[in-house]
């Protein structure tokens, strides 16, 4: 979900014990917070996809040297 | 063959029916619901919650001396972007830092791969498309008992054409207690969490 200028972020806070909820924007703290968890994980997920990426183009080229799919699992 | 009942009057048995007319001097005077006459193993709901355009979500004072281990159920049918995160929560403040997490991720297409923090300001729970939907348990062992908090997290959810399953474990390093806990949205969010505690 892309955010604009017009979407307000919430926080919504519940007490079990009493049942009260509160809700309030996200303070400066907690969106410096988000910023940063969203730049980790954009960062996180490439590092995954190019391991996948990597492991891909082993597979073929260890295809292409004449390994069998057998013997590569088998490595 | 019928039993006679008897009653015992602080020296001697006596017969119920023939010698004590008035039993209200052998009455306890505790209630009955002082006592739990049968354990009860199993989940206890605490509180359920159902949250509307909510990009942080907390629950505070769920976790307490009653429970040592606790249950929470999360069912998003609307999600914001990017990755949801967890954190342990105590007095209504956030802990955000020493959260020390590993995870196994993988998609409906076979791909498995890895990820964590050492240390990370929060834990992964999960990862979702705009819009779409995730769902996932997290299991909280002794989050009330004042030393490391563990946990381990199980979520699906779709990302665009994607589905994505994430099992995360995780060790909240900082010796200290927590009451509640907060779910962190990348953005407005839907959806229903539950807190059961764990009964043995």
């Amino acid at each position: 979900m892309t955010t604009t200028k017009k979407d307000v972020l919430t926080a919504l806070i519940i007490d079990a014990l009493t049942g009260k909820e509160t809700i309030r924007k996200l303070t400066a703290d907690e969106l410096t917070q988000r910023t940063k968890d969203q730049a980790e994980a954009v960062a996180q997920q490439a590092e995954a996809t190019a391991k996948a990426d990597a492991r891909t183009s082993a597979l073929a080229k260890l295809s292409a040297l004449g390994l069998t799919p057998q013997e590569i699992e088998a490595l | 063959m019928a039993k006679k009942a008897y009653v015992y009057n602080g020296n001697s048995w006596e017969d119920l029916a023939s010698s004590i007319s008035d039993l209200s001097s052998y009455a306890t005077t505790v209630d009955l619901d002082d006592y739990q006459l049968k354990s009860v193993a199993g989940l206890t709901l605490i509180t359920t919650a159902t949250f509307s355009a909510v990009s942080n979500f907390s629950v505070n004072s769920c976790f307490s001396a009653t429970y040592d281990n606790y249950f929470i159920t999360v069912t998003v049918p609307t999600c914001a972007s990017t990755d949801v995160n967890f954190r342990l929560r105590a007095t209504a403040t956030d802990a955000a830092t020493n959260y020390y997490w590993a995870q196994i991720r993988g998609t409906q297409s076979g791909t498995v791969s890895g990820a964590g923090a050492n240390p990370g300001t929060s834990t992964q729970f999960s990862h979702s498309g705009a819009g779409d939907n995730i769902c996932g348990d997290i299991t909280l062992f002794n989050p009330f008992v004042t030393g490391k908090t563990s946990g381990q997290m199980r979520a699906f959810g779709g990302d665009g054409a994607n589905y994505l399953q994430r099992m995360t474990g995780f060790t909240h390093s900082t010796s200290a207690s927590y009451d509640g806990f907060s779910i962190l949205f990348a953005g407005n969010t839907t959806g229903v969490i539950r807190v059961y505690g764990m009964a043995i």
